[in-house]
């Protein structure tokens, strides 16, 4: 069984809220979505403050393909494949660190910072010279820009630029980027772990799923103050035409009251709140940046959702701190970024049983596999016109706009021939 | 000239072969607390000023990797890095009966090895004591997870002859975690 592209919009009927879970578990629709989405959308790289010196990398992945990040001798930044064009061998194995060049370790051939091949061995002897360096450097991104020091990158040259791609979610982002003057830093260390599940559960989860966490993180949340079983926290929900969704709750930005660390947010209040306006002051809840880019800002926290299959993915968890926080600031979060998140966090294992549970369910299911996922919560209740938050807003903060709209995107992309404008779809009025 | 080995072998003498016992029959008991879901009783084999802590496993190039994997790096992400009020809450989470990942429990076995005892130069009457682990998980039906790593112990003498934890860290063979969460201790 195989679902053909034609198909697809029969699995995602966003607008009643229909979901075909054959589009978390199919072979085809895995391969097309790393060419349709994960070769157009941009995404996310790394933080400015993860390569601050020329010669800094980082290596990461832009859907399943591995990508290096990298400081130019400029100051400027830029990412290409980490495949050397000889065989395609990785040119560098390390995950972080300083490099003046990359040696491709399978015959030699060396790539500058920049991805330029500077070096092939016996190019006189065994090529007669006839190779043109210039041709084969490594392949770069094909556009490259950041917003606010967080670094983004895609395939597809045709693709709007970043500004227009993030469209109303840089208003949220702002609150946890741009709330001070002296901006934010990724502590060092991430925390990587494997889900034998589908990455879109995952980040569907991060845009609009408050709801998940009264019976999901009942003996974390519960015990630390924001549990309370049937009771929803005051709230709303941002859905973006973008695919974008942020989920808002307001109140206490750390986990704990009684560390540096809320003493510290607590005086900073007064700055953001100049900043930013009440609004975005103390808001928390969890966010996707479409399509694999989320966070948590209650607990600093940044991620993004590595697909590695149909049914595996890797997350890969970040701290966030305010870069001009004192020391003892930066370390209390730390220490309660560690508490609550990643592999052993009190808050986050519990999201692994789920996940891959339902992975396993479908990877061996068939009947499970027809079983359409109920995706109505909220349905018909959003504004388009609030007076404070731009986007499409819910006046709760449970609900399951932000999580049709990711589908409603993921399905612009996987459909669409050409990059999918928003604006095009919308003059066509092929909005299905 | 006397190697390395040598001197180390013969540091051996009955009294180091009794404290290598007394040791391992230490760990093997609070391996037993871990597999039978005794967690708060393998807590109070933590004194109350000790440190919990398992960093993250970086793949560096050899001339920038670090020279002492198991030495802290200043303010780091880890996976665990906990204090005793902070292990606590770990623990009570186990028990809370709504742990979804670890109910019903997971079935482990903490096999330890390798132990290897050195007296503390920075506690004195204390010993600085490295082991190794192999951990099996198997949960619900059919799932599988295996960790194998190093524990970087202090080990204080209590007075009833037995040993308390005064601090751990955590040397995990992965990079990636393998698995879908570590609600395991080790
Ligand atoms: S594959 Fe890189 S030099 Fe041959
Ligand atoms: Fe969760």
């Amino acid at each position: 069984m195989s679902i053909e592209i034609d198909d697809l919009a029969d699995k995602v009927q966003w607008e009643k809220g229909l979901i075909s879970p054959e589009i978390f578990i199919d072979e085809k629709v895995y391969r097309e979505e790393l060419g349709r989405l994960f070769g157009r959308a941009w995404l996310f790289l790394a933080h400015d403050s993860m390569i601050p010196k020329p010669g800094d990398f980082f290596n990461t992945y832009m859907g399943g393909d591995p990508v290096i990040v990298a400081r130019q001798k400029d100051g400027s930044v830029r990412a290409y494949l980490n495949a050397c064009r000889h065989r395609g061998m990785k040119v560098c194995r390390a995950e972080d660190g300083n490099a003046r060049n990359f040696m491709c370790t399978y015959h030699g051939w060396a790539y500058d910072i920049s991805g330029e091949l500077i070096n092939v061995p016996n190019l006189a002897d065994a090529y007669h010279n006839d190779l043109d360096r210039k041709k084969w450097g490594l392949v770069q991104v094909a556009q490259i820009d950041n917003y606010k020091g967080l670094w983004f990158a895609t395939f597809d040259p045709t693709a709007p630029p970043l500004h227009e791609y993030l469209g109303d979610m840089t208003f949220y982002i702002d609150s946890w980027v741009d709330h001070v003057p002296g901006g934010i830093e990724i502590l060092p260390g991430v925390i990587k772990w494997t889900i034998r599940g589908n990455w879109k559960i995952a980040a569907e989860q991060f845009a609009g799923d408050g709801y998940h966490a009264q019976v999901t993180h009942s003996s974390s949340l519960g015990k630390i103050g924001e549990g309370m079983w049937g009771k929803m926290p005051e709230g709303a929900q941002f859905s973006s035409r973008h695919g974008h969704g942020h989920s808002m709750v307001f109140g206490r930005v750390t986990r704990f009251d009684d560390d540096p660390l809320s003493v510290y947010n607590a005086e900073r209040n007064p700055v953001v709140e100049e900043r930013l306006g009440s609004s975005r002051t103390n808001m928390l809840g969890n966010f996707t940046v479409f399509p694999n880019m989320s966070g948590l800002p209650a607990s600093a926290n940044l991620r993004v959702w590595h697909p590695k299959g149909p049914n595996t993915f890797e997350i890969w968890s970040f701290t966030v701190v305010d870069k001009d926080a004192p020391e003892q600031v930066k370390k209390a979060q730390q220490l309660s970024a560690t508490l609550t998140e990643g592999a052993a966090g009190i808050v986050e294992l519990d999201d692994g049983e789920n996940w891959n549970l339902m992975g396993q369910i479908l990877e061996q299911g068939y009947q499970t596999r027809r079983m359409d996922w109920n995706y109505q919560m909220g349905l018909g209740h959003e504004t388009e016109d609030h007076e404070t938050y731009p986007g499409r807003i819910n006046g709760t903060y449970y609900g399951e706009g932000p999580q049709r709209t990711f589908y409603r995107r993921w399905l612009e992309f996987m459909t669409s021939e050409k990059w999918p404008r928003v604006d095009a779809v919308r003059e066509s009025g092929d909005e299905s | 000239m006397t190697t390395q080995v040598e001197a180390e072998l013969t540091a051996f003498t009955a009294a180091t072969q009794e404290l290598q016992f007394r040791i391992e029959q230490f760990y093997y008991y609070e391996a037993e607390l871990l597999d039978e879901w005794k967690y708060h009783a393998w807590y109070d084999l933590f004194s109350t000023d000790s440190h919990y802590r398992l960093p993250v496993r970086r793949n560096r190039l050899r001339r920038q990797r670090f020279a002492d994997e198991a030495a802290a790096r200043g303010i780091e992400m880890a996976h665990f890095d906990a204090d005793m009020k902070t292990l606590k809450l770990y623990v009570n989470q186990r028990e809370s009966g709504s742990n979804w990942a670890e109910d019903p429990p997971s079935r482990t076995r903490h096999l330890i090895t390798n132990v290897r005892i050195r007296s503390s130069a920075d506690e004195a009457g204390s010993y600085d004591v490295r082991s190794n682990f192999l951990v099996y998980r198997n949960r619900l039906e059919a799932e599988v997870d295996l960790w194998a790593g190093e524990r970087y112990d202090r080990l204080r003498p209590t007075d009833d002859g037995s040993f308390q934890i005064a601090d751990r860290v955590v040397l995990l063979d992965q990079n990636v975690v393998l698995s879908k969460n570590l609600s395991v201790f080790f």
